[in-house]
Formats: C-alpha cells, structure tokens, sequence
C-alpha cells in the first residue's frame, strides 16, 4: 500500500491479470527473524488461481518430449542389434582409415569429389531403408565412441581437425541427431521437479543476545576450536553450490619451451625412478610431438625446490603460477600416513613392545585428536596442510581451468575410520558436475596388494577408460594386506608408497588424452610465459626433477 | 587472576578486544605481516585467549590454595559452591575439563563431581601441576594454531572460487553464525539455542538467580591472596 494511501497499482495489476484472492498475511519465516532490513526480503505474494509460471514451464516441455518421442521413438532395428552395430562401426572404421591413407598417398590434399562424408554415406546407403534411423543412430554413436579413438591414431593435428568438422557437419542433417534435446528436456524436467528450496537468511542475523541475558552471565565454557571441529565440518555439509561460471580453458604457456606448452605440476610425486608418471608423460610428449613441460615436486627430488612445506618459498611461487593460471595440470598423491586405516589395527605380539602408531584422527575429528602427543599433533597438522594445499589446487584449476587428479587410499570401510574423502570440503567438491570420485584397486596394475585407491579427477570423463587401458587383464587378486611389519621390523605400508609402474603409465595416459582432447576440440587458451624469474624458477625445477634418482630416499 | 569468578561473555569479551589491541601493537613493530582476524592475532603472539588464560591462572591457584591455604577458606568455597550455581568451584570444574581435553593422557580424575582425589594430589604435589598446566597451555596454543590453518585454508579457497564468480548456498562465511548454538546457562534442560531465537522465549523459563547473598567468597580469597606470606601466593589483580 503506498505510503500517501493512494490505491496500490501492482495490486490492482495482479487482480486484473487472475489474482483473485482475498488478502492472506504471511509470516516472517523463523530463520529470517532478527534481521535488520526485513523490507528488503522478496515477496513470495498471494497464490493465483491459475497454473503457476513452473507448472506452466511443465506443461510445455512435457509436451514437447512427447512429441518428440513420437517422432524419433518408433523405429526398426535389427534383430540382433548389438552384433549389427558393430559389424557397421567397424565398417565405418575401416573406410575412414582407408580413406586417410588415400589422403596420405594423394600427396595430402583434400579433394572435393572423394570426400569422408561421401564414404561413410555409402555405407550407410547400403543398409536397407526399413532400419535407416537405427544406421543413423549408430553412426552417431560410433562417432562419439569409436572415432575419436581413430583420429587420436593420426597424429595429424589438422586432419583430426578435419575428420570431427566432416562428423559434426553430417550429423547436424540428420534429425536423428537432435533426440538429444531429449535428455535435455528430461534433465530441466528434473530440475523442475525437485522441491523449491527452502528460504534462507541472506544476510547475517544479528545474534539475540547482544543485549540480553546470556552475555551478563559467567562464560564457563572455555571455547576450543579444536573441540568444535566435528560440529564446524558437519556444518559445512550443508552447503552447496548456487551457481557457476563458463568452464575456463585448459592454458598452453609461451616462451618456456620452443612451442607452447601444457605445464604438468606432480606433487608429492617421491623420488624420480623410470617408468613413474613424469617418465610416461615425457615419452607420450615425444611420440605425439606435444610440448609438456613436467615439475616434479618432492623433497626426495630436491630439499629445497621440491619442498611443499605451505610456509616454504617453492610452495609460494608455486601458488603464484596457479594463481596466475599457467597450470595445465595437477596430480597430487599427498601422503595419507596420518589418515591411514591401519594405524586402528592393533600392534602384533612381536613388536608389542615398541611404539606403534595410533590414530591420529577419526572421521568426526578429522583434523586432529585430543591426547596425542607434540610431535604427533605436528604429524597431523602437516598432513592436513598438505591435503588442503591439494584442494587448493582443485580449487585454481576450477578457477583457471585444467585437469586435476589426486590418489588418496579409498574411503575406510569403517565409519569411524577417518579419509580425506570424507571431509565437507571435499565432499563439497565432488558434487560439482565435472569432479568425480573413482574407485580403483591397485592390483589389476601390479601391485602386490589389493589396495584400495580412490582417484579423484576434474575434467576427465574418459578418465577409467584411459586408466585402464593400462590395466593387466591378466592379474590374479592377491590375498595379502599391507598391515602391520614385515620379518625386517619394516612396515608393509612403506613399499606401497610408489605407484606400481602401470598405474603410473594409466594415471599418464589419461592426463595425455585429456589433453590431446582438449587440444582437438579447441577448449585450451594461449597465454603469456610468466615473469622471468618464475620461468627460470619453472625450468630449474624441471631440469632437477629430470634426472632419475632411483637411489634417493625419502 | 586465579581468583577471579568467572567473567561473562560480555566481559572476556572486553578483555580479549583490549588484549588484541596490545598485541597488534607488539606484532607491528616487527616485520612478519598482522594477521586480521583477533584469533589469529593471539595465536601468531603466542598468547592465550582471556577465557583459556584465567584457567590456566585458576588451576594454578586453585592447586595453591588447597595446598597452603586455610582451612575456613577451603570450607567456604565448599559451601559457596553448594548455595550459588556459579560459584568459584563450578569454574574451577570448567577449567579441569579443559584441562582434561588438552592434557597429553585423559586422566579422568580431572571429571570426576567429587574433587577429594584431585586435592589429595595437589597436596602432594611437588611441581609437577605447574609444568603440566604450563604444558597444557602451549598444547592448547598449538591446537587452536592448527585449527585455525584449516580455518585459513577453508576460506582461502572458497574465497578463490568465489572471486571466480562460483556461488555457494547457504554461504559459508555466514554458516557459523546462523547456525551458532549456545548452552543457556538458565535452562535446566540443557537444550542448546540457535541465535535467532529471541531472549525473551528463553527468560520465563529461567529459574532466579539467587547469589546475591553469598559475595563473600571471592573477596576472601583475594584477602587471603593479599595478606598470605606463603610461598608462591600472590595478590591476584581484580
């Protein structure tokens, strides 16, 4: 109502366009009382007597879906489709590899009478009208699947270009092509469906005690926040991501090698041995003629350089290249001993004597326990440091664009076993829609044990495929654990420190691809070599963690 | 400073800001960067928090007093305790549960409702309750120091996503204080309050205070602090 007492127009407008209820007051909801600008709340207002604007978004795409159900929904396919899909696909296979090696012996010139679309029309021209769409449809799919593979082959970075632009031109024509709104209709129905949120403070509410009781009498409590971490964590559980920005660009940096370059950041990566991840990146650089520029970071590589200690200088130039968006890419295997699970297993009778670790933390207190001695709090103060420098990282690479993957052991059986999987942080990250959490065993890659490892990536979703092309198909589960010591007094954990060599070449490989990927598609972005006291840092760094140090320890 | 009832939020409060303040001083006269935040402040300065210091004073004093001091003043903090819900003894009991959580062993003597066993050592202590409150101190230092890295690190982070224009529901920065809870120290259920319920939902509920007539026990541990000639009392402040 207007303050001068003159009608209300927006009042007057709603009742003209079908509002016609009578006036109904609404109450402040609980979580907002206590606020200072309440006028400044949004008005949900009286409900209409008409389909609200949701339902009404409802109705259209419901219609819309069946239509197009209609449409595309009723075809024939062959009796045995799966068989058939895939004599074609190899079909299709075959004449875009005879027609690239047609390309290659004609001196390499695209002709325009013998174009790949015309080859693969012809295949699909062969195939009798009755099953049409259900060809369509599998050239489609073989396109999405089986041709990138194909093209990865070529090393022929414009012919690659050349192949996807001929796919994406020939299905664009097809109608077949466009069922995919389908499940886009099906996702925003989805979203509609879900229940409206409910209303939270948008500002902070001003705590009612200010000038009540509660202040004016004894603060017995002695506030620790070491105590209230369980209550801190489970508070940030609730929150969620709102909304989020363009996906940012994978960077290629100038001026450090002769072409740009991805620069690949390892951290934690242990000492420098063949066949670790840096070695399969370097011969997947010189076989595909990519410029990688690789930094392998740990104190067993360099004391000084490697050092990731959050208060060292490497550690903050480091962080002033993420910032600064020059990282391709991150893998981070931080060391998990202070989450470790077998440090719950009681000590075995031969080494009852001796001190045995305990555990450092639990999956409420994640972040440390009370009783523990000095230098074990440092132990867990270290290894949280590390593991959030590590989500740190994740955190620029989402800002700036990259990829991203850490190994951690997978989440404890046990509930009260504690995992940085478990922490709201990172639970908070593997909600976003291009972070997902895997779950792998290391002995289909050799290791001796089973071995429980969880992989978590951002921006990899052929991530397990590439993984495990490295995989031995032939590995036989072990039935040993890595718990407890050996005859030597050495603790079982401690030869599992590196990855076995195929999980290194599975955890490479899928970094490479990626990057080829992003590379064909388009999505990486040019941008300026750093200052050139962080170059020299970069190529200081990547020359000490070139050299092989088999021998080094930790 | 061991002799002090317990102060209330709004007083601690007040003595930590002033304390802050000399301590921003003190770090900016040197060439490490202040921290903002007043937590950060106390710990980068190696300094307990008001509330955390008075315990650390109190158990110190407490373990005197029964050591040296006389008997009538044992037994008034006794009968005090039984007549006033916030007597001297109910902070004291506080300040050994703190001491409890940051001691390197739980030693659950320091729980118990009962402090016969407690006193019992602390007469025959010989040193060793100084050094292991002493200790108990730099502990808490180093586990608040802890704490407040991961506290760093958090905001560190969110605070690049969101200059990365990512948005979060319910925001983190406000999380803490919209679901803030405090023990109502009125309420005999013990049910926790979230801020946004109003004090005058809490206060009908709230039985009368009635301390008014028992003043005496503070002042006769201050004179008892002022006019001792034991060794190793002193005058607290007031």
């Amino acid at each position: 109502m207007p303050r001068d007492g003159s009608p209300n127009p927006c009042f007057a407008y709603l009742q003209g366009i079908g509002y016609a209820v009578s006036y109904a007051p609404e109450a402040i909801p609980k979580v907002m009382r206590g606020q200072s600008r309440l006028d400044a709340l949004p008005a949900e207002g009286p409900h209409g007597v008409f389909p609200s604007a949701l339902q009404k978004m409802r109705r259209d795409l419901l219609h819309e879906k069946r239509c197009l159900e209609e449409r595309y929904g009723d075809y024939q396919q062959p009796d045995d489709p799966v068989q058939a899909g895939s004599r074609v696909g190899d079909l299709l296979s075959a004449v875009t590899t005879r027609w690239y090696e047609d390309f290659c012996d004609g001196g390499r010139h695209l002709r325009v009478d013998d174009r790949l679309q015309d080859r693969w029309i012809d295949i699909l021209g062969r195939i009798p009208i009755d099953f049409e769409s259900w060809a369509i449809r599998t050239f489609i799919l073989w396109g999405k699947h089986i041709m990138p593979d194909i093209v990865a082959e070529l090393l022929d970075g414009e012919i690659e270009y050349h192949i996807d632009q001929e796919f994406a031109d020939l299905i664009y024509e097809f109608d077949e092509y466009h069922i995919e709104q389908l499940w886009k209709l099906d996702q925003r129905l989805r979203l509609l469906d879900q229940p409206a949120p409910l209303p939270t403070a948008h500002r902070p509410v001003r705590p009612p005690q200010c000038n009540a009781q509660p202040r004016t009498v004894p603060h017995h409590e002695v506030p620790r926040l070491f105590e209230g971490q369980a209550q801190w964590q489970e508070d940030l559980m609730a929150v969620q991501w709102e909304d989020m920005p363009p996906d940012a660009l994978t960077p290629m940096v100038q001026d450090l090698e002769l072409r740009p370059s991805f620069v690949i950041v390892h951290l934690f990566s242990g000492r420098r041995r063949e066949c670790d991840i840096h070695h399969w990146l370097e011969a997947w650089s010189r076989r595909t003629n990519i410029a990688l520029t690789i930094i392998s970071m740990d104190t067993a590589i360099s004391p000084v350089l490697g050092n990731l200690d959050c208060r060292a200088e490497s550690w903050a130039t480091l962080s002033s290249l993420y910032l600064q968006g020059k990282i391709a890419a991150t893998i981070s295997g931080h060391p998990c001993e202070t989450f470790s699970s077998a440090r719950w297993h009681p000590p075995p009778d031969e080494v009852a004597s001796r001190k045995w670790p305990r555990p450092l933390r639990t999956a409420m207190q994640l972040f440390g326990l009370d009783h523990r001695t000095w230098r074990e709090l440092q132990q867990t103060r270290t290894g949280s440091a590390f593991f959030l420098q590590t989500l740190w990282c994740l955190a620029c690479h989402l800002a700036y664009g990259g990829l991203f993957v850490e190994e951690h052991p997978g989440i404890p059986i046990k509930e009260h076993h504690p995992s940085v999987w478990k922490s709201a942080l990172s639970r908070l990250f593997r909600r976003h829609p291009d972070i997902a959490l895997h779950e792998i065993a290391q002995w289909r890659f050799g290791a001796t044990t089973v071995k429980p490892t969880g992989l978590m990536s951002l921006r990899m979703p052929f991530f397990l495929r590439d993984l495990y092309l490295h995989a031995d198909a032939h590995a036989i589960r072990p039935t040993s654990q890595a718990i407890g010591v050996d005859r030597n007094g050495e603790f079982r954990t401690a030869c599992h420190k590196e990855y076995p060599k195929r999980l290194s070449a599975g955890i490479a490989c899928a970094i490479a691809h990626q990057l080829q990927r992003n590379l064909r598609a388009r999505t990486v972005v040019h941008t300026a070599g750093p200052a050139p006291p962080l170059a020299q840092w970069i190529k200081d760094i990547a020359r000490d963690s070139a050299v092989i140090r088999s021998q080094a320890s930790y | 400073m061991g002799s002090w009832h317990t102060p209330t939020g709004r007083q601690i409060g007040r003595i930590k800001t002033a304390v802050v303040r000399m301590a921003k001083k003190i770090l900016a006269a040197g060439k490490a960067p202040v921290p903002t935040s007043a937590a950060n402040i106390l710990t980068a300065a190696e300094i307990l928090e008001p509330r955390a210091r008075l315990a650390v004073e109190r158990l110190l004093y407490a373990q005197r007093l029964f050591h040296h001091g006389p008997a009538f003043v044992q037994l008034n903090l006794h009968v005090e305790h039984d007549h006033n819900p916030h007597s001297w003894l109910t902070g004291l009991k506080h300040d050994l549960r703190w001491l409890h959580g940051v001691d390197v062993q739980a030693d659950p003597i320091l729980l118990g409702e009962d402090l016969t066993d407690l006193i019992d050592q602390w007469q025959r202590d010989q040193g060793g309750w100084k050094r292991r409150v002493r200790r108990a101190a730099r502990r808490h230092i180093f586990q608040e120091t802890i704490i407040q890295e991961v506290h760093r690190w958090h905001s560190d982070i969110f605070s690049l996503l969101r200059a990365a224009h990512y948005t979060f529901t319910p925001d983190p920065a406000l999380l803490r204080l919209q679901t803030q809870e405090y023990q109502c120290p009125f309420d005999p259920t013990g049910s926790p309050h979230t801020p946004t319920e109003s004090p005058w939902d809490i206060l009908p509920r709230t039985p009368p205070i009635g301390f008014s007539h028992m003043p005496c026990v503070p002042d006769l541990l201050v004179v008892y602090a002022e006019t001792t000639t034991a060794p190793g009392i002193h005058a607290p402040g007031r």
